[in-house]
């Protein structure tokens, strides 16, 4: 009896209505849309490991990276509890391919980019976050620090950074499966339709 | 002398396993000279050859310094392991040895003892069942996996007592497993080679990933390892590496050997092939074949099971850590893996998650609370309003970044067991599946491209039954909940897979059949009408759904979108929501208008437009579930360990590496992989297109003009997958 007082099941019985639901809910999807504001992207996992007295999982965004500017979030955890730091801050250190000596085969310098990484640049609660521009194609090296860590209590990684141009040639081979089976396809059904002149309807 | 001395003192001469292998060697000889006076073609004299060499191998593996050796070094364990699982096993049963081990046995022994107990039925049936060939290959790779999992490894290593039982199990395990393959006389039955065939090749992929994570790891499983003397300064770790790569391609060796055999078997002229392939997977309950598809209990129990993980998820959303939402298992279990396994089941088998749906599990419950006293209201008895939510969850995915909200996730969790209960408890049993349910619905749509399908076993019985008891049920067992009628069904069209017809079915004439996938899509879900526009409406949602939800995750959509609003002023929420309903309706709308007027202008034929989009919109279905498998299989693929660091947060420990195993996974290229998925769903668009205008048109040339604008939308929706699947796409903080 109570289901049936609360329910209000005449309300859709009327067929206008139950046609027009899918306006219905554009219109409530709309309205709820307007004071929500999406979250960025968290990333993909790039390294992880022990820097300082931090359990430290790091992510970049887009993934895979390619020149541009890209994204860098950390978490730093306690490695006992897993409790993200809210205080915790660190830099990192960029270098570009091929400067690992710090000046290239044709003698430019390439200053390695240092970076902090603060939690007001990260888009996620308690996460710190870095905008970086990788300006060139290859495999940077990262190297990223705590403060109070020791020389060796540093997370080194790498990162490959693709081109910005989008990859169709080297997947060549998976092209032409629509292409080869569209003639294979074609082939097999006039093979098929010449022994059975018309087709008959259902 | 000092050498021979120090190798023959390694030598485990273990009196108890000696006396068995010779006891074993001479009842077999003995057995074999007998049965082979009486049957000479079944037993040459190889096969006993092979049977003595098979022991003389095991003697070898279990006495030998190998034996020593496999304490220090992991490539030796795996040597010996080889030994007895790919090369032991085989030979054993090359032998024949059945037959010339009861022969070879004192006469007393055979006939009041051996001989009873093999034939009572209890043993042969449990034989009967070990030695199938889906059990055989589970039971092998469970004992691989077990004794593999450090603890039971390491123990094996520290005790020799359950080193042994290691070992018995090891062989026993591989005498199952190649039974199927040898098929050693007297072994009865059909032989299908095709099953021999995939059978190898699933044994050589488990081993293929099997020994790469023992091959690629970078970190040490077994510590025992690093705590003994290390033989020829060899790294625990390049031990482990190494023995990963001996078990991938010795083992690859015999099974290829195998595989060559079987062919070759197969092509000699003596071969008799079965007379009739199995068609029907589940023929007749009675005449023993599986039970378990039509089980209840097993139903319920994983029903269960998933329901107490969806508490799980419930609790961990509301209570875990929301920040970095990939590790809680509200952020992680439902948005990767439920998706990716949902999506690959369907296409692989059926509507499986249906099958086993948590959200109606307390459906008794809430008809007895509520009394189901309600008609579910003609007008709504649809697909509008399950189309409509299935929309508003592709937008609050989106929009509301459910997939970074952990709590929100468990609200909507709690939402849809809740919404599930107050439907199926007011209204009839089976309204919210087949009405309301979004997920139920992508599921439905989704199966059609299954190549399994509940159909009638003889539709004569079906045409003689009056009581339709698969659609009304009996007294004791339930109809079908979303009211088809087997006999009329076209596809899989509103099945959940419950397998209830199949239980209420009095003939026993409902069963689950191999069919040609896509063969219902252009068919309404019954006696093969066109189906209504409600049904295009959702099945065309869903298809361009896929592009519209994988596209705001790339980057230069996003972009875009951000670009958008900050030059018009407005939330990127705002022109998400835009970008998702625009892509969702209008895009579709106008783009299957098009194609329908197109069509019918370059035809001429006398069709309306809705009725050719009414039958040819659906035929895009394949396009949709290729984007939908290649984007939900590849974060699946991508984020295989996500679940770890996950649990670990759930259950208050350290944080822990994202990789489980050490082992990383995008070496493994993904999108050459996504490409070739969308290249097939659109031959199979294609072809699909295709076969429904040529039932609509008169002529094979009007059928071509009419399927054209059909197919170049397929291809450029394929087009449009390629594009999204190469560039970067937001990973949402799971991938690797």
């Amino acid at each position: 009896m109570i289901a049936r007082r609360w329910i209000p099941i005449c309300l859709f019985q009327r067929r206008d209505v139950a046609q027009f639901g899918f306006l219905i809910w554009v219109s409530v999807a709309a309205l709820l849309a307007v004071p929500q504001q999406s979250r960025a992207d968290l990333g993909a996992v790039v390294a992880e490991g022990a820097a300082g007295a931090q359990f430290v999982r790091v992510r970049i965004e887009p993934f895979p990276p390619r020149e541009g500017r890209a994204f860098l979030t950390v978490s730093a955890q306690n490695p006992n509890t897993g409790r993200p730091d809210p205080e915790a801050t660190g830099s990192l250190t960029l270098s570009k391919p091929h400067s690992t000596n710090a000046h290239s085969q044709h003698g430019l310098h390439h200053a390695p980019l240092q970076i902090t990484l603060d939690p007001s640049q990260s888009r996620h609660p308690g996460l710190l976050g870095a905008v970086v521009d990788l300006t060139e194609t290859g495999t940077w090296s990262a190297e990223l620090r705590f403060p109070g860590g020791s020389a060796l209590d540093v997370l080194r990684f790498q990162l490959d950074v693709g081109s910005r141009q989008d990859p169709w040639i080297e997947y060549a081979r998976a092209f032409s499966i629509p292409a080869f089976g569209t003639v294979i396809f074609f082939w097999h059904q006039r093979r098929v339709l010449r022994r059975k002149p018309s087709p008959r309807d259902p | 002398m000092e050498s021979v001395r120090v190798w023959s003192s390694t030598w485990n001469l273990d009196p108890f396993l000696i006396i068995t292998l010779v006891a074993t060697g001479v009842v077999y000889v003995r057995g074999f000279r007998r049965v082979r006076t009486q049957l000479p073609s079944h037993f040459p004299a190889w096969r006993r050859d092979v049977f003595l060499l098979a022991l003389g191998i095991l003697f070898f593996a279990l006495t030998s310094p190998l034996d020593g050796l496999a304490d220090l070094l992991l490539q030796a364990h795996m040597a010996q392991h080889w030994l007895l699982v790919m090369v032991v096993a085989p030979l054993v049963w090359l032998g024949a040895p059945s037959v010339p081990l009861m022969r070879g046995l004192p006469g007393q022994a055979l006939q009041k003892g051996l001989g009873p107990l093999l034939a009572s039925p209890a043993i042969r049936s449990a034989a009967d069942r070990l030695t199938r060939p889906t059990t055989a290959w589970c039971l092998w790779a469970a004992t691989i996996l077990v004794w593999h999992w450090p603890p039971a490894y390491q123990a094996a290593l520290r005790s020799q007592a359950w080193h042994d039982f290691e070992h018995a199990s090891f062989l026993a395990a591989a005498l199952l497993l190649w039974y199927p393959i040898v098929r050693p006389w007297p072994k009865r039955g059909a032989d299908p080679v095709g099953g021999r065939l995939i059978y190898i090749a699933a044994t050589m992929v488990f081993n293929t990933f099997f020994s790469a994570t023992f091959a690629f790891s970078g970190q040490v499983f077994y510590e025992a390892y690093e705590t003994v003397p290390r033989p020829w300064a060899i790294s625990a770790l390049r031990d482990q590496n190494a023995a990963g790569a001996f078990m991938w391609i010795a083992s690859s060796i015999p099974m290829l050997m195998a595989s060559v055999a079987v062919v070759v078997q197969w092509l000699s002229p003596g071969y008799s092939r079965p007379s009739t392939p199995p068609r029907v997977i589940k023929a007749d309950r009675r005449r023993g074949n599986p039970q378990w598809i039509f089980s209840l209990r097993l139903r319920r129990g994983i029903q269960v099971g998933l329901f107490l993980l969806a508490i799980i998820v419930v609790i961990d959303g509301l209570t875990g850590t929301s920040s970095p939402s990939a590790e809680n298992l509200a952020g992680v279990l439902p948005w990767t893996y439920w998706r990716g396994f949902v999506v690959i089941g369907l296409v692989a088998l059926g509507n499986l998650f249906c099958a086993v749906c948590p959200f109606t599990l307390p459906r008794q419950l809430a008809a007895k609370i509520l009394g189901r006293r309600f008609r579910w209201p003609a007008a709504l008895q649809n697909k509008w309003l399950a189309a409509g939510l299935f929309g508003l969850y592709l937008w609050a995915y989106e929009v509301l970044a459910l997939w970074d909200r952990p709590s929100w996730t468990a609200w909507l969790i709690l939402g849809y067991f809740l919404f599930a209960f107050m439907i199926e408890g007011l209204f009839p049993r089976g309204t919210f599946c087949r009405f309301l349910c979004p997920i139920g619905q992508f599921n439905f749509t989704g199966a059609n491209l299954s190549p399994l399908e509940v159909t009638p076993l003889e539709t004569s019985v079906c045409s003689r039954c009056t009581t339709r008891e698969c659609l009304h049920g009996d007294p004791n067992e339930p109809g079908c909940p979303t009211g088809l009628l087997i006999p009329a069904k076209t596809g899989n069209h509103d099945c959940t897979f419950c397998m209830d017809c199949a239980r209420a079915c009095p003939h026993e004439n409902v069963t689950l059949s191999l069919v040609r996938p896509g063969h219902g899509i252009g068919h309404d879900r019954m006696a093969k009408q066109s189906p209504g526009l409600d049904v295009v409406a959702l099945t065309s949602l869903i298809t361009f759904g896929a592009f519209v939800n994988a596209a705001a995750m790339i980057e230069p959509v996003v972009r875009f979108e951000e670009r958008l609003a900050t030059q018009i002023n407005v939330t990127a929420s705002l022109v998400q929501t835009f970008w998702i309903l625009g892509g969702i309706t209008l895009g579709p709308i106008l783009i299957l208008s098009i194609c329908a007027a197109l069509g019918q202008r370059l035809s001429r034929l006398t069709l309306s437009n809705q009725l050719i989009i009414r039958k040819l919109a659906p035929a895009l279905i394949p396009m949709g579930f290729a984007m939908w498998l290649a984007h939900a299989g590849f974060h699946l693929v991508t984020a295989y360990g996500s679940l770890i660091p996950a649990t670990r947060s759930f259950m208050g420990g350290a944080p822990q590496s994202v990789d489980p195993i050490g082992f990383s996974l995008p070496r493994f290229d993904g999108v050459e992989l996504e490409l070739l998925i969308l290249g097939f769903g659109f031959l199979i668009a294609m072809a699909i297109g295709w076969r429904i205008s040529l039932g609509l048109a008169d002529s094979t040339s009007r059928a071509f003009r009419l399927a054209l604008p059909w197919v170049v939308t397929a291809f450029l929706l394929y087009l449009a997958g390629a594009w999204i699947v190469l560039q970067p796409m937001q990973m949402r903080g799971m991938a690797m």
